[in-house]
């Protein structure tokens, strides 16, 4: 049963089913950010300058992280390429390697993009803290990672934003 | 990324009791802005030439070895504060 904050969570940022592809086979970060930063434009959540903005980002400062259930990346860009604050999840049929937060000359294989659009910061803090949440749980990226179909997948964050 | 890793170190340091002024900046700002900080928490490398401490805030986003991370930040808050009072 949801509260009404969780509710508000769910207004703030979008979790929709459409924003989620499984096994992309995408073989470069390049274009995994395109995959879905394209799709987030196609659909309206954010401005054509979204995807430029999220990989010229993602190469000043990269996002991929070693997570306890397996290496993650979280692209994002500043909130002036956003309209709709959503979030967008892939993951890989095969880890793509994203450079590594903090310490670009370091590689790790990644195996789920969590992609954030978001249209104000200030806003978006608790949505932020359970999509880092999601990160910091083995079991739930784990799960993600096998997911085998995008209703699975959104489950699985749905069930963290609300638990 | 960077204000969840603000938000969470304030926390940290309202439990602690340790009174802090936490100010978040871009990256390319930091240069600018080094002179009046005490200590700078990044998830991003820093490139900037300083003698002042650095942390990643990496586990704060991880979570993997954010006790020990949080531990030697408040550590060293504390000791930079014992500096400055001594100092007065």
């Amino acid at each position: 049963m949801s509260t009404n904050t969780e509710d508000n969570f769910l207004d703030i940022m979008l979790i929709e089913e459409e924003n989620f592809f499984i096994k992309s086979e995408a073989k470069t970060y390049q274009e995994i950010i395109k995959e879905l930063g394209e799709h987030l434009f196609s659909k309206g959540y954010v401005k054509d300058t979204f995807t430029q903005a999220v990989l010229d980002r993602e190469e000043a400062y990269p996002t991929g992280l070693q997570a306890p259930g397996g290496g993650v990346a979280i692209p994002h860009t500043d909130s002036e390429h956003v309209i709709t604050s959503a979030l967008s999840i892939a993951t890989l049929d095969e880890p793509v390697d994203f450079h590594v937060m903090a310490e670009p000359d370091k590689i790790v294989p990644v195996s789920a993009v969590m992609m954030l659009a978001v249209a104000d910061p200030e806003k978006v803090i608790p949505v932020l803290r359970k999509v880092i949440s999601i990160v910091q749980d083995a079991e739930a990226i784990k799960n993600l990672i096998n997911s085998v179909s995008k209703e699975e997948a959104k489950q699985i964050v749905i069930d963290h934003i609300t638990a | 990324m960077a204000m969840h890793a603000a938000y969470k170190l304030r926390e940290y340091f309202a439990k602690e009791k340790v009174p802090v002024i936490i100010d978040g900046g871009g990256n390319n700002e930091l240069a600018g802005r080094i002179g009046g900080y005490d200590m700078v928490v990044s998830n991003a490398q820093v490139t900037v030439k300083t003698d002042k401490p650095v942390f990643t805030a990496v586990p704060l986003i991880t979570g993997i070895g954010e006790e020990e991370l949080v531990e030697k930040i408040i550590a060293k808050a504390k000791e930079i504060q014992k500096e400055l009072e001594d100092a007065s």
